[in-house]
Order: C-alpha cells, then sequence, then structure tokens
C-alpha cells in the first residue's frame, strides 16, 4: 500500500512538471508573464473529459485537447499583441476568470458546478490503463516527451531567438526577427502541452469541475517556476519535486487537530517566505525579470 | 426611474468601497512596483481589529476604530519593512515579492483563522432599519455615510499626491525611481509612507465593510480581486485612474446584473478588464511608463 | 549547489520512509475513522465543529471502554473543500493509515475521492446534499438532508396552502442549489431564477430585480453568511418578499434575528431535521468541551458526533481493520445513540426525519 502512496505523488509531479516546464517555456525563455496557463490547462481538461465521455478513444482525446489548448493560445497572443509586461500578465489572469466563467456558466455543455464525474481511464490498443502503477507509466512517457520537446527547442535556434526578445525585444526586431509571430508560436506551444496536463489530470482524478481551474491553482506553478529559476529546466523539475513533496511531509508532523489547518498553512508559508528570501533568483536562476 | 437610481446607489455604494481598496493597492503598485496580494490581508485585519477591541475587549466605539485603522497600518508597515525590503536588498524581481506577498496572505488568513475560528462573526453597533426612501430608491444613514466618507478620503488622497511634498514624492518614484534617488528622495521611506497610507485606507474599506457586511477570514480575497480590477481598468499605477476605475466596476456589475442573465456578474468584471487591457491597456488615467506600447 | 538539493531531497525522502515504518509499527488493534473536512478555507466553520463533535463522540465512546475492548481512533485530514487536496489526503490515509472507514463532507470532496475508494472497497460516509454518488457507488454511504426531495416537500407544502403568488429562487450557482430547483420544479414550473456567485455578499441589485418583477416570494439555500446578508439586506430596503429556506436552524439564527425586522422574519417557511439542538443535553456537552459555541457549530457537531455513533455501533460485528464487513454492517444499523433524530441507512442513506417550519414571534413552529 506504501508504494500506492508515492505513486499517486508521482504522478501527481508528473503532471506538474509538464505544466511548470511549458510555463517555463513562456515565462523563463521568452520572458512573457503569461498566467494565463491555468486556462489552458482548464481547456484540456475539458475537452478530453468531454470527449472521452463521449466515447471518443483516449488518445485522439489527449491531442485534441493539446491542440484546442494550443489553439486558444494562439487565441490569446492575437488578442495580447501590443501588451508587454504587466499589462499581458494582468490580460492574461483576465482570460483565466474568463475561462472559469464559461466553465461555470455554460452549463448545457460543462454542467457548471456540478462538474463531470466519472471520466473513463485511459485505455488504448486495448490494454486499460486503469491502475495507478500503468497510468504513472503513461504520465512519465509523456512527461519525457514533453521535456525533450522543449529541451530541443531551448537549445535550437528559435530558442535562442526567444530568449532574444526576452533580453531585448526591440533590438530583435530591428535584427528583422518577428517577434511577435515567435511569441505566438512560443505561446501556443506552452499551451499546447498544459493540455495535454489538463488531459492527464481529468483522466487521472476522473471528476473535474470549475472550481479546480482558478487562479488560485496556478501560484503553486508560479512558485515553482520561480523557485527553481527562471530559464532552468533542470531547477524546474527539482522545484517541482520539493515543492510537491514538502506539504506531504507536514502531514506527518503531529499536530492537534483543533489548530491543525491554519498551523500547516503558517508553516508552508513561512517556509516559502524562507526560500524566497534565501534564494531570490531561485535555485537554478540565470536570469531576471522586469 | 427609482430602479435607475436604486441601481446607481448600489452602485456607488460597491464603487465606493472597491475604491478604498483599489487606491491603497495603487498606492503600494505604483511606487514598489509590484502586485500586494496580502493587500487583501490588511483588509480582514482590520476588521478583525475592529471586533477583537470593540466586541470582545469592549473598548468604546470611536476608540476602538482609530486603533483598528492604526493597526492596519503598522501591518503593512512591517509586512514591508520585514519581508519587502529583504527580497529588495537581494535584487528580487516584481514577480518574486507578488509571491511572497501571497504567501504573506496565507499566513495571515491562517493567523485570523486560528485566532477567531471560521465562522461569520458580525459588530453589531448599527441597529437595522429599512433605510431612507429618497425618489424612490432606498439608502440606508450607513450608506450614505460610506459614500461620502469614501468621496472626502479619495478626495484627501487626491490632493496629498497633487498638492504636498511627500505626494510629489511618491509620484517621482513612480515615474522614475532612479532618477527620484538622484535628486535625493529616498525611495525607500516612500515605499514606507505608501505602505503606511495605503494599508491606513485598506483598514478604513475593511471596518465599513464588517458595520455593512460581515467579517469571515476569507473576507479579504474577494474584495482585493475586485479592487484590483478597478485599479487596473482606471490604469494601473494612477490612484485617481483606480478611484474612477472602481466605480466603473461598481456600475458595470450592478446595471449589468440588471441586463444580464444572472450568474455572470463575477464575468462582468472580468471581460470588462479583459476588454479595457485590449484595447486601452493604460486604463483611463493610467501613465505611460517607459517601455510600454508605442 | 548541486550537492545541496539533492542532499536535501534525499533527507526529505528518508524522512518519509522513517516516518511510514514508524507508523506501521503501530497497534494493529484499533478502530480507525478517517475524515478528509475543510479544516481551512471556506467551509472550515462548518468542517471545525463536525470534528469537533466527532471527538466529543470518540472519547465518549473510548471512556466506556471502546468497541469490543479496542480503541476508536480519528485520522483527520484537511480536504480544504478542493478535488485536489481531497484526493491527496484520502491518498495519504488510504495508503499508509489504512482507515476502516473514511468521512467527508460536502459534495466535491466526496465526489472526488469516491472513485478511488470505490475501487479500494472502503466505506465511505459523505455529508452532502447529492445522490449522485450514493448510486454510483456501492460502498457508498449518504447522510445529511437532502435538497432535491427537501426543496420538493418546502415548495409542496407552500404551494398546497398558497403561501405565494409568484416563486423565485435567490441561490449561489452551486451543485446543491441546483438540485434544489429540480426538486421545486417537479411541483412549481413557473420559478424565475435569480443566480449569484458563491462568495457573493451584495444581494441589493437581484433584490431589486425580483421585485420589480413581482415576485413575492424567493427561495435560497446557502451558508450563514448568506443568509445574514439576504436578510439584513431585505429588511433595509423594505421589499415586500418574504422567504423560504432550508434548513431552519441554519436558516434564522441569533445573529440573523439581531438584523432582520420582525415583520420579515415572520411568516418564513423552512424545513429541517434537527431543531433546538442547542436545548439538548449534546449541545450542554459541547459547549463544556469547546466553550460558547453559535446554533451552527451545535448542528454540525451534532452531525459529526451522530456519524461516530452509527460508525461505532455498526464496528461492534467487526473486527478492527474489516472494512468489507464494516460495509454490510453498516447497511443495517438502526439502534444507536442519536441526537438529530437519524434512523439508521435504507438503501445506503441516511433516514431522517424532515419536517416543515413557520418562523413566528420569535420561533420555529411546527407547520403541518
Amino acid at each position: 500500500m506504501i508504494e500506492a502512496y508515492f505513486i499517486h505523488l508521482l504522478i501527481l509531479i508528473g503532471i506538474y512538471i509538464i505544466l511548470a516546464i511549458s510555463l517555463q517555456l513562456t515565462l523563463g525563455f521568452t520572458g512573457l508573464l503569461n498566467l494565463g496557463h491555468i486556462a489552458f490547462f482548464a481547456i484540456g481538461a475539458y475537452t478530453a473529459a468531454l470527449l472521452t465521455l463521449n466515447g471518443t478513444p483516449f488518445i485522439i482525446a489527449l491531442l485534441l485537447a493539446g491542440v484546442f489548448a494550443m489553439l486558444s493560445g494562439f487565441l490569446l497572443s492575437l488578442l495580447t499583441k501590443k501588451l508587454k509586461g504587466d499589462y499581458l500578465a494582468l490580460a492574461t489572469i483576465a482570460f483565466t476568470f474568463v475561462v472559469y466563467a464559461i466553465a461555470l456558466n455554460w452549463t448545457k455543455l460543462t454542467r457548471g458546478p456540478l462538474g463531470l464525474p466519472g471520466i473513463p481511464k485511459p485505455s488504448f490498443f486495448g490494454i486499460s490503463f486503469s491502475s495507478n502503477f500503468s497510468f504513472l507509466i503513461l504520465t512519465l512517457i509523456i512527461v519525457l516527451i514533453t521535456y525533450l520537446i522543449i529541451k530541443k527547442i531551448t537549445i535550437s535556434p528559435f530558442g535562442k531567438v526567444l530568449e532574444a526578445i526576452r533580453d531585448d525585444e526591440l533590438a530583435t526586431k530591428v535584427l528583422g526577427k518577428n517577434t511577435f509571430k515567435m511569441k505566438g508560436y512560443a505561446l501556443a506551444i506552452s499551451a499546447f502541452f498544459a493540455g495535454l496536463a489538463g488531459s492527464l489530470y481529468a483522466h487521472y482524478i476522473t471528476f473535474i469541475d470549475p472550481s479546480s481551474f482558478t487562479l488560485l491553482q496556478l501560484i503553486p506553478i508560479l512558485i515553482i517556476v520561480i523557485v527553481g529559476g527562471l530559464a532552468s529546466l533542470r531547477g524546474t523539475i527539482i522545484a517541482t519535486i520539493v515543492l510537491i513533496l514538502l506539504p506531504e511531509v507536514l502531514r506527518f508532523i503531529g499536530i492537534p487537530s483543533t489548530i491543525l489547518g491554519p498551523m500547516r498553512q503558517i508553516i508552508y508559508a513561512l517556509i516559502l517566505l524562507l526560500i524566497l528570501i534565501y534564494k531570490p533568483k531561485g535555485f537554478y536562476g540565470k536570469v531576471e525579470l522586469e | 426611474m427609482s430602479v435607475v437610481l436604486q441601481l446607481l446607489i448600489n452602485s456607488l455604494i460597491a464603487g465606493a468601497i472597491y475604491a478604498l481598496v483599489a487606491s491603497g493597492f495603487s498606492l503600494i503598485y505604483a511606487t514598489s512596483k509590484f502586485i500586494h496580494f496580502a493587500h487583501g490581508a490588511t483588509i480582514a485585519f482590520s476588521a478583525y481589529f475592529l471586533y477583537f477591541f470593540f466586541s470582545m475587549v469592549g473598548l468604546n466605539f470611536g476608540f476602538s476604530v482609530i486603533l483598528a485603522i492604526i493597526f492596519a497600518a503598522l501591518l503593512g508597515f512591517l509586512m514591508n519593512i520585514i519581508v519587502f525590503k529583504q527580497l529588495r536588498k537581494r535584487k528580487a524581481s516584481g514577480i518574486i515579492l507578488l509571491i511572497a506577498s501571497f504567501a504573506l496572505m496565507i499566513l495571515l488568513e491562517s493567523l485570523i483563522l486560528l485566532f477567531f475560528g471560521a465562522d461569520v462573526k458580525t459588530i453589531g453597533y448599527i441597529k437595522v432599519v429599512k433605510g431612507l426612501e429618497f425618489l424612490g430608491a432606498i439608502i440606508t444613514p450607513l450608506q450614505i455615510f460610506i459614500i461620502i466618507s469614501s468621496f472626502i478620503l479619495l478626495c484627501l488622497l487626491f490632493l496629498f499626491m497633487k498638492k504636498t511634498k511627500m505626494g510629489k514624492a511618491m509620484r517621482a518614484v513612480s515615474d522614475n525611481k532612479d532618477v527620484a534617488e538622484i535628486v535625493g528622495i529616498s525611495s525607500e521611506r516612500i515605499y514606507n509612507w505608501a505602505f503606511i497610507i495605503g494599508s491606513a485606507i485598506a483598514g478604513i474599506a475593511g471596518i465599513l465593510i464588517s458595520l455593512e457586511q460581515n467579517l469571515s477570514p476569507t473576507m479579504g480575497t474577494g474584495l482585493m480581486i475586485k479592487g484590483f480590477t478597478g485599479a487596473i481598468i482606471g490604469g494601473i499605477g494612477s490612484v485617481p485612474g483606480a478611484i474612477l476605475g472602481s466605480f466603473l466596476l461598481g456600475l458595470a456589475e450592478n446595471f449589468g446584473i440588471w441586463f444580464l442573465p444572472s450568474g455572470y456578474k463575477d464575468a462582468i468584471a472580468f471581460v470588462l478588464l479583459f476588454l479595457f487591457l485590449l484595447f486601452r491597456p493604460n486604463g483611463i488615467l493610467g501613465i505611460k511608463k517607459k517601455g510600454d506600447k508605442q | 549547489m548541486n550537492k545541496k538539493i539533492f542532499l536535501i531531497s534525499l533527507g526529505i525522502a528518508i524522512l518519509i520512509i522513517g516516518f511510514i515504518f514508524i507508523f506501521n509499527f503501530q497497534k494493529q488493534n484499533v478502530y480507525k475513522i478517517g475524515v478528509i473536512a475543510p479544516l481551512t478555507g471556506i467551509g472550515a466553520n462548518l468542517g471545525n465543529p463536525v470534528i469537533n463533535g466527532m471527538n466529543l463522540a470518540v472519547e465518549e465512546i473510548n471512556a466506556n471502554g471502546g468497541i469490543n475492548n479496542n480503541p476508536v481512533k480519528l485520522l483527520i485530514q484537511d480536504g480544504k473543500l478542493d478535488g485536489k487536496a481531497s484526493i491527496d489526503a484520502v491518498n495519504y490515509l488510504l495508503n499508509v493509515e489504512d482507515p476502516d472507514i473514511f468521512t467527508t463532507l460536502f459534495h466535491l470532496p466526496a465526489q472526488s475521492i469516491s472513485p478511488i475508494l470505490k475501487e479500494a472497497k472502503k466505506p465511505l460516509v459523505y455529508e452532502a446534499f447529492t445522490r449522485s454518488i450514493v448510486e454510483d457507488n456501492p460502498y457508498a454511504f449518504k447522510a445529511h438532508f437532502d435538497s432535491l426531495t427537501g426543496c420538493e416537500k418546502l415548495i409542496k407544502y407552500a404551494k398546497e396552502n398558497n403561501k405565494y403568488d409568484k416563486l423565485g429562487i435567490l441561490m449561489a450557482k452551486v451543485e446543491y442549489n441546483e438540485l434544489c430547483l429540480q426538486g421545486i420544479k417537479k411541483i412549481e414550473s413557473d420559478v424565475e431564477e435569480y443566480w449569484y456567485t458563491f462568495g457573493e455578499t451584495d444581494f441589493k441589485t437581484l433584490l431589486l430585480k425580483a421585485k420589480e418583477d413581482k415576485i413575492d416570494t424567493l427561495v435560497t439555500l446557502g451558508l450563514d453568511f448568506e443568509y445574514l446578508g439576504i436578510f439584513k439586506q431585505l429588511t433595509e430596503l423594505g421589499y415586500p418578499i418574504s422567504i423560504i429556506c432550508a434548513t431552519a436552524s441554519e436558516c434564522i439564527f441569533p445573529k440573523v434575528i439581531e438584523v432582520t425586522s420582525p415583520e420579515l422574519l415572520d411568516n418564513t417557511l423552512a424545513i429541517d431535521f434537527v431543531l433546538n439542538i442547542d436545548e439538548t443535553e449534546f449541545a450542554e456537552e459541547y459547549s463544556k468541551k469547546y466553550g460558547d459555541s453559535s446554533f451552527t457549530d451545535y448542528v454540525y457537531g451534532a452531525i459529526g458526533y451522530e456519524e461516530v455513533m452509527y460508525i461505532t455501533e455498526a464496528m461492534k460485528n467487526c473486527e478492527p481493520g474489516d472494512s468489507i464487513c464494516l460495509t454490510e454492517s453498516l447497511k443495517n444499523v438502526y439502534s444507536y445513540k442519536t441526537v438529530i433524530n437519524s434512523k439508521g441507512f435504507e438503501d445506503r442513506v441516511l433516514q431522517l426525519t424532515t419536517d416543515i417550519y413557520e418562523f413566528e414571534n420569535g420561533e420555529w413552529r411546527l407547520a403541518e
């Protein structure tokens, strides 16, 4: 049974790694203050859930989840074409709220607050992935694919242009690069993987509802990306592991139940503050964001 | 006609509270340049301070109010000195400060939960009676007080920013910190004062809300989001803009509920926010910062 | 720098494994009840009293020798009224502490953890208004008020007794309200809907809309801060609208009476399964241990207390750790110490007697 506990944690770590490194692509490498990541996660989750609940095979649902999320990424980049820095952050936050409001109110499609229960566990080519261990394998495969693709992007010429955009967009434009198109691609790719993560999440938890996709859910991912260090994939992965395991360790500390809840949150917040004060650039960060 | 008047009154009451929240938040953002999430916790703490002094310890109401505002300002000041200043010394960027502020919000909300419990509390200072009727619309004395005191406070803030030495220094730091320092303005000192004043105003908002509605540990978060939205609509970094944007938000919400199917009230706020960011990212009165879009 | 991080991660991993081994060497002969409830965040004001009530019950039972001479233990985790947090909590409890039975509060956590517990064949008692979980999971037991049948019963009474001309609902857009509306529509199809997002505290414009639509009665179902806000604002606005609500004790409580005009309170209609809980012996015991408490604290404390009572009664027929036996036993448990007048499970749904009440002259009066 103990292994089951760890398997669950590893699956969560896997899903968060996908979310975090895809956010890293836009935030750390391209310098885009994209805080709408949860919206793409939500779009991926709902798309995949609705498709498989209506009989679509898992693999197709997974891919379509990524594609729909990617398209919304494109849409967002078009809408926010002229925005920079904080304004972009705020527009992407607003985007998250709008997606949440749609999920909550378009009850005909999403069942609103009732959510979508009973999402089937994945199976393809006749092999069912219903056991947690097999789901872990599936997750690890997708994590590996995500990591390899994003790593490849970051060391490719395209990746270099993205970093140039982050460091000095004007100069990059002057050098003839269509920065708007590049930023659009980065956002779209990032959104694609967030959509994949959403699909995995939906099929693992088997129940989604709008409350899983609010801005508050972005904070753990943001913390991972910052604490790991901007533009560092290795830092992101390590930070994901540490930050997911941290609250689990706190579970073992015996605290009287009357103050259990708030005490754990206080300890978590204090540890977070200490990490920020002692490592303000994150563990492996090489970059400043302004 | 009386319907329109009532909608207007409802909008003004909501807008007044949002404006108090937004102006304090905006002041802090304009000077310190980061999104101070824990501003919501300041609002909640101020309300609970009032509850503590008035309903638990039994001090005189007016005295409790003054103490609550002072403690709220103190809280903001301490957050700056203990956390944000240390981070700034280590060259932390705006996003790090944002996360730190978020951590502070969790910490403070948990402390309220620990000491006061999760159930909703009320401050029974004002007896509840039917409001005054005015051309077919209803408004209570407290609501009139909220609108007027908000208005006065915000005017004072506006004058402060425009006319006083400190106010001008704040605007200088907000426009260009480096140049301001060259001229001899201590930015750290300005940050302290921005936090003190901004948090005091938030404190007043908390007190008014606790009298008009009630108290719960999570009361700050919702208000913070509304104030934040108002600040954006008006132009982040502009205190007068934040005020204007908040009143606009109040109007949009209440008139929006009237015309749209209900349940979309929050969505209205965010769609409005989104639209403003797309078409007028500087908001209505926003100041252009260096490095903005051309 | 590398080494430091890896050493720290390694240290954490060792700590976790170490703690797990310590836990595994604990006594086996303990009856364990796993609890996943909101201890922080929204809903904490209901989660905490439930835990208090459960603790009160467990202490009482252990003081009297436990069950079959074995002690009963509560294993509590914070579900925060969040799907993911609840799943993390259930994952920990199931795989590390392995309780005999699980209990949880509210629909969202219950819906999230039900599939996992169904697969693990562990019984789950959930306090929520929705039936879908008990219908889908053969190991699930539903307790607490049922908003679909409850609202249906309320409006049936209201319609038969001509308590309204034009009906509307003023509700937060959450699942128990969607179900309440379904129940209402079985009796009355002409209902205006005034929804708001959960957490809203300003109802003035929605009330204005209702008044202009000539609604004379609004049905509402929610938490204490919602009732406080609605009653207070309705009093201040003076609109001629009466309220129908559920449950009676949650709807009109002392703080509400302080802020509402008596004319508005009179003729309020409500349904409830436990009234006057504050005058019972249970409330006395609860106050002794936990100090000054509100009505809601007593109600939810009683719900928690009751859970432990029927669960431990069922445990008498089983060995510690035998969840399969416990599931069967729980289906047939009918006589136990009760504070909310429940009468055991039928088709795994807790049988509560509900009555309709009308508020008059400062107190609830049985209507039927």
